[in-house]
């Protein structure tokens, strides 16, 4: 049939334009049509969002002369990627573009960015394994340009990390890809899930795609990163970018194939690990897109454990996938329209309005899953999954899903805090800022409710015990809040820096002040309060040790050699 | 004489003939002199292309010469010898446009193009070598067509670099030498196109053969700066831009490497080194030669010297994919990395020399901020230090891909470890000099800016590198393609029986 034939010639173009508009437009950057080319940016997506939308699913074009074989195609989970790529990078491209009008390094700002955008839309597209790694290795490398674009000491020490842990993780992904090509004799994506289960690719696809979330031990770029890139290219970071490191161990790791129950202990372990330990961090930043990295340390570390869950069996592997799948979506929504929003007060110039205080409440505590959020709708997937697989992580996620819906709630009220004390520096456009936290904030209120594929959670989770259970833990949080926040304005602090008010130091300060209240101070008292108060500068002292790079790289050799070691046994 | 050997005559000439011609003609026949180069780079290229067509629908092209009994002169254009006159020749045409460009105004330029002629000349010879005998005198020739580029400059510093240069190579020549009779004395000649002695030497031979093949690799290990022979090539940067460029990436370091191809394939053959057992010692140099270089890199600020010490790294994959010769994975890794090396070390220094000869920059620590006065050199330059670390599209992934493939296929996990270090270590000399270009600021004025014009620079220094740059993304893109380097390799590899 004729129809066939045409689609069949003209899909592997429409594939490619969606990653190749992009490109070509970083290319034409060089070129003195640089102007008219920047100022078309927001339309470089439209090619993805069309394909995302129109093409036929589970259809693989070959392009054999391509980088060792070409293999383009979209499926389920590609397809819901790549709608969700288009849109934070749409909603960033038009925000980026009234931002840095001014900019003296625009053009080249604007290389890194459509280079990165492209990246991101074609790892998504890829159905090889070296188109996949072509694709990431694009975005990560352009995304180094984003990160140090600011060039201040701070934006140029966040590249270095960033830069460091990005050549590991390629690394480790060009070392699992040789083993997996010689271990499956091919390069396609489908005939490599029986050899990749091998406890030392498992390790090493944790390592090369655990970078690009912030998995630990190699979070330390995240925070400072988030922090130095115009926010809304953070925007694009943190909602679509570091989803193509899920993407990849859902790619490499397909759920529900085969199962690796030891592997599987050790992304539970760590992902859960990361989750408390972004908000502890987070609590002692001050700058708004600090807090958001350390959040998303702690939400990706969430998102660890599901996949984590479903490496247990097949069973549970076929149940992790959706959830897994829902909470990437809810988390990149929230997580964009928070920066949106971040973008906004730095934009108005002014401190937020009470109505954009109330909006930019609603993403905040959808990650902390309020009921009636897209956050509550992940929250009951996860807790439906992890009661599926019986104990012991039933029971251990009845006591850890309130615990960090607690915690986070309580980080994201102080990201709402400092965000109030917050006041931008200049007016500029600030229009068109709040037409994109619009979109946003409307596309976190009602996606999942609208999602068929999420269907089934959303109406569990309005269920009456479903919405209490999801209540308590945000109104402990609250609760939690508002006494650490009076507790650390009532005590003497230790130092007269306002910034640190609300810091992780001040939770300390007032806890050993507390002790010192509650009754008459004796030596051995006297020595806790000492300790603790000792204690700051080393915990201080210990996240700058983690930022460096030499510690950073040793600790991933001594997490390659014990996760090895472990999975050995 | 028939249509074949009249073209391997004509490959020849084709540079020959010019060289001789500029040697004669006055100084300022500035405009003579371009015409005879360029056309005749571009005749070799035709001509050489023409004979990989030939070579690919089974033509053959073969010249012998009997000098005395038992050594002839042999000229043979077999697959492998179309790669390297193919690389030869491309690169050639690229690097005499660019020294026309940076040796404008300079002196002694008849003397310097003629020189250079011949040096093709001589490498074009290396790469039709039918048998060792005439693989011997060309590379001897080599040394001395050479000799007189890295002393043009004629400074104290550059004549004691090619003091060094020629004991070096002449020192290696006459261990090759001894070790070229050795071996025609046990074995009689050996034909390339033969793929290795009869196997029944090895019984008698054994220990006499491995000997051989040591002091062979020796003799073409000083060309290919095999640690701990490669003294000579860091010193040798202080010959103008082009002259690196064309020693590094085209003739000398490059002829040693395609010696230890040609003297593992098709003169011992992979049956023959796989019984006595010589291979892992070749490995071994390889490897430290890797490490040792990369080490060597990172320590110094000389742009050009770091470059250098990169080469010495980076040519010892080929000779790390030589040592797993039964692997053909490996083999073919090993052989389009010859292409690969060469297309991204050109780039490098021709981007190296375009900085040195615009702004009078020598140093990385005072490559501040130089991308934004010299965008399309430091994107040119990017590219290839992307490739030398293995980030894909870029050829030098390709070459990675394929020898770490080899290496697990022979069962080789430590050759994952090498190459993972490799690529850091790559990662570690090479990124920081990008982000110094591209994203610090600039301190104060260029050392010597000697050039403000329309482009960043003169238009002849500045296609070459883009050109080459372009290669080296092309052709990793389209490395699956009929026309890549790569597929050529295959077809090479094909005709083995490893």
């Amino acid at each position: 049939m004729i129809p066939a034939n045409i689609e069949t010639a003209v899909q592997p173009l429409i594939f490619s334009l969606a990653a190749g508009t992009p490109l070509i437009m970083a290319i034409l950057c060089c070129t003195p049509l640089r102007k008219k080319v920047i100022g078309l940016t927001p339309w470089a997506t439209l090619p993805a969002l069309i394909v995302a939308l129109t093409s036929p699913l589970d259809m693989v074009v070959e392009v054999g002369w391509f980088f060792m074989g070409g293999r383009m195609g979209l499926d389920e989970t590609g397809r819901i990627f790549l709608l969700l790529a288009g849109f934070i990078w749409l909603l960033a491209s038009i925000s980026c573009k009234s931002l840095l009008k001014n900019d003296s390094h625009q053009v080249r700002f604007y290389m890194f960015f459509l280079t990165a955008m492209a990246g991101n839309f074609g790892l998504i597209l890829a159905q090889g394994m070296l188109g996949y790694y072509l694709f990431f290795a694009m975005m990560s490398f352009a995304a180094y340009g984003l990160v140090v674009h600011k060039s201040d000491k701070g934006a140029i020490t966040a590249g270095r990390l960033y830069l460091i842990l990005v050549m590991i993780g390629e690394v480790a992904l060009f070392t699992v890809m040789i083993v997996l090509a010689h271990n499956s004799g091919s390069l396609a994506l489908e005939d490599i899930a029986d050899v990749s289960y091998h406890p030392v690719t498992l390790t090493l696809l944790f390592v090369g795609f655990g970078v690009k979330i912030g998995a630990l031990p190699f979070h330390g770029w995240m925070i400072p990163a988030y922090q130095a890139v115009p926010i809304p290219a953070a925007a694009a970071l943190a909602g679509s970018m570091v989803n193509a490191g899920i993407l990849g161990w859902l790619r490499f790791l397909p759920l529900g194939e085969t199962a690796c129950p030891q592997g599987a202990v050790i992304f539970i372990v760590l992902g859960a690990i990361a989750a408390l330990y972004g908000v502890l961090v987070g609590l002692g930043k001050q700058q708004a897109g600090a807090i958001l990295g350390a959040s998303s340390i702690s939400q990706m570390g969430l998102i660890t454990v599901i996949f984590g869950m479903g490496l247990l069996n097949q069973e549970a592997g076929l149940l992790a996938a959706p959830v897994l799948i829902v909470y990437v979506v809810h988390h990149s929504l929230a997580k964009s329209s928070l920066f949106f929003g971040y973008d906004l007060v730095e934009r108005q110039g002014s401190h937020l309005s009470k109505l954009q205080l109330a909006a930019i409440l609603l993403p905040a505590l959808a990650l902390a899953g309020l009921p009636f959020t897209s956050g509550s709708v992940a929250k009951t997937a996860f807790k439906e999954l992890a009661l599926s697989l019986g104990d012991p992580w039933s029971s251990l996620s009845a006591f850890f899903l309130p615990a960090t819906a607690m915690t986070t709630t309580l980080l994201m009220l102080h990201f709402i805090i400092v965000l109030k004390c917050y006041r931008g520096r200049e007016k500029q456009d600030r229009g068109i800022s709040r037409i994109i936290f619009t979109l946003s904030f409307i596309a976190v209120a009602v996606t999942l409710w609208l999602w068929p594929a999420a269907n089934n959670f959303a109406s569990h989770s309005i269920v009456g015990t479903k919405i209490l259970q999801g209540l308590w833990p945000v109104a402990g949080g609250f609760l939690l809040f508002f006494a650490w926040h009076r507790v650390s304005v009532k005590i003497n602090l230790p130092t007269k820096d306002q910034k640190r008010k609300f810091s992780f130091d001040t939770l300390i300060c007032a806890v050993t002040n507390l002790l010192q209240k509650k009754e008459t101070p004796k030596p051995q008292q006297n020595k806790l309060v000492i300790f603790l108060h000792m204690l700051i500068p080393y915990l201080r002292k210990t996240e700058k040790i983690m930022g460096r790079w030499k510690v950073v790289g040793l600790s991933y050799i001594a997490l390659c050699l014990s996760l090895l070691f472990l999975l050995l046994l | 004489m028939n249509s074949g050997q009249l073209l391997l005559i004509s490959i020849l000439l084709s540079s020959f003939i010019p060289g001789i011609v500029i040697f004669c003609l006055p100084e300022e026949q500035h405009r003579l002199r371009t015409i005879l180069n360029l056309c005749g780079s571009i005749v070799k290229i035709s001509l050489v292309l023409l004979m990989n067509a030939g070579i690919y629908y089974g033509h053959i092209f073969e010249i012998r010469i009997p000098l005395i009994p038992g050594v002839e002169l042999l000229l043979n254009g077999d697959p492998l010898s179309a790669l390297f006159a193919t690389l030869s020749s491309v690169l050639w045409l690229l690097t005499t446009i660019y020294a026309i460009g940076y040796l404008e105004g300079s002196p002694n330029r008849s003397h310097f193009f003629g020189y250079f002629s011949l040096c093709v000349t001589v490498t074009i010879g290396i790469a039709l070598a039918g048998n060792l005998v005439t693989f011997l005198l060309f590379y001897e020739m080599l040394t001395l067509t050479t000799y007189p580029l890295v002393i043009h400059r004629g400074t104290e510093k550059s004549l004691r670099a090619g003091r060094n240069y020629l004991i070096y190579a002449l020192g290696g020549g006459a261990v090759f030498l001894i070790a070229v009779v050795w071996l025609q004395s046990v074995v009689g000649p050996v034909d390339f196109s033969e793929a290795g002695f009869s196997p029944s030497y090895l019984a008698s031979h054994s220990q006499v053969l491995s000997i051989i093949f040591v002091l062979l690799i020796i003799g073409v290990g000083v060309k290919a700066a095999l640690v701990p022979l490669h003294g000579w090539l860091p010193q040798a940067m202080v010959a103008p831009a082009p002259v690196s460029a064309l020693l590094h990436a085209v003739a000398v370091v490059k002829a040693g490497a395609f010696g230890i191809i040609r003297i593992v394939l098709d003169v011992y053959g992979a049956h023959n080194l796989l019984l006595l057992g010589v291979l892992p010692l070749l490995g071994g140099i390889a490897t430290i030669t890797i490490i040792y270089g990369s080490v060597r890199a990172l320590q110094q600020d000389d742009l050009k010297r770091r470059l250098a010490f990169s080469t010495i790294s980076q040519v010892s994959y080929i000779a790390l994919g030589m040592s797993m010769v039964d692997q053909p994975l490996a083999v073919i890794g090993a052989l389009v990395h010859l292409v690969h090396q060469g297309l991204m070390k050109i780039t490098l220094f021709f981007c190296a020399g375009n900085l040195a000869e615009t702004l009078g920059i020598h140093r990385i620590s005072e490559m501040n901020g130089v991308a934004r006065r010299m965008p399309f050199t430091m994107a040119a330059f990017s590219i290839g230090a992307l490739g030398m670390i293995g980030i894909p599209p870029t050829v030098g992934f390709v070459s990675k891909w394929y020898l770490g493939l080899g290496g697990l296929a022979g069962g080789n996990w430590w050759l994952l470890l090498i190459l993972v270090l490799s690529s850091l270590l790559n990662a570690w000399y090479f990124l920081p000099v990008l982000i110094r270009a591209w994203f610090a600021k600039q301190q104060g004025p260029w050392p010597e800016e000697m050039y403000i014009g329309r482009f960043e620079t003169r238009l002849m220094l500045l296609v070459p590198p883009l050109i080459t740059a372009f290669i080296v993304l092309a052709a990793g893109l389209v490395a699956n393609a009929q026309i890549s380097p790569l597929a050529w390799v295959r077809f090479i590899v094909r005709g083995y029986t490893l």
